[in-house]
């Protein structure tokens, strides 16, 4: 999937970047609906983070 | 509000053509005058609902926040423990991220399973999402 895939999938939700897991990779998190996304050099999305928020390392 | 309420609520709603026909009548004495209803429907941009589980097929799903005692009964132990706790499923193509409950799941591959969320409310559109 594509990142134009993955914001058409989720139809403009609110998100925002930041480290998952205490790394400081950052993550296309979208905090409503509790998915975060890696997004790799090609604009493709490596890996999609169900996540709850405590594990957030912002937080 | 009623602008607000067209642009976040499912047009699948019977209440969204009347909150229409109420915002025509409301902002017909307004300076600026009406949004048109295709342009709010083209605006409108539903939320979504909390994405919290993963279903792996046959019955199985494992949930965020579930405890691992409960999902190791149902999809076993994982193969490989990183430090962080990291476990890896690779039938499942995807990783868990565990203390004593699910912290996070991982899907990372191109067999991993198909998330689909779902829009707030009653309707039953979807929006898709699955890695490719």
């Amino acid at each position: 999937m594509t990142a134009d895939g993955l914001e058409h999938a989720l139809a403009d939700q609110p998100y925002r970047y930041e480290g998952l897991l205490d790394t400081w990779v950052p993550y296309r998190s979208y905090p409503g609906i509790g998915i975060a996304a890696r997004l790799g050099p090609q604009k493709t999305v490596e890996e999609l983070v169900l996540v709850r928020s405590a594990m957030r390392s912002s937080e | 509000m009623l602008q607000r309420y067209l642009r976040l609520s499912s047009t699948e709603y019977m209440w969204w053509k009347l909150g229409y026909e109420k915002y025509s009548k409301v902002c017909a004495e307004s300076p600026n005058g009406c949004a048109p209803e295709a342009q709010l429907r083209a605006a409108n941009h539903t939320l979504l609902r909390e994405v919290a589980a993963v279903d792996l097929g046959g019955g199985k799903s494992i949930r965020v926040g579930e405890s691992c005692q409960d999902a190791v009964s149902c999809i076993g132990v994982g193969p490989s423990r990183a430090p962080a706790r990291r476990i890896r499923y690779p039938q499942y193509t995807l990783d868990v991220v565990a203390s004593d409950v699910f912290i996070a799941i991982i899907l990372n591959g191109k067999g991993a399973p198909e998330l689909l969320p779902r829009r707030i409310g009653a309707g039953t559109s979807k929006a898709r999402s699955d890695m490719a």
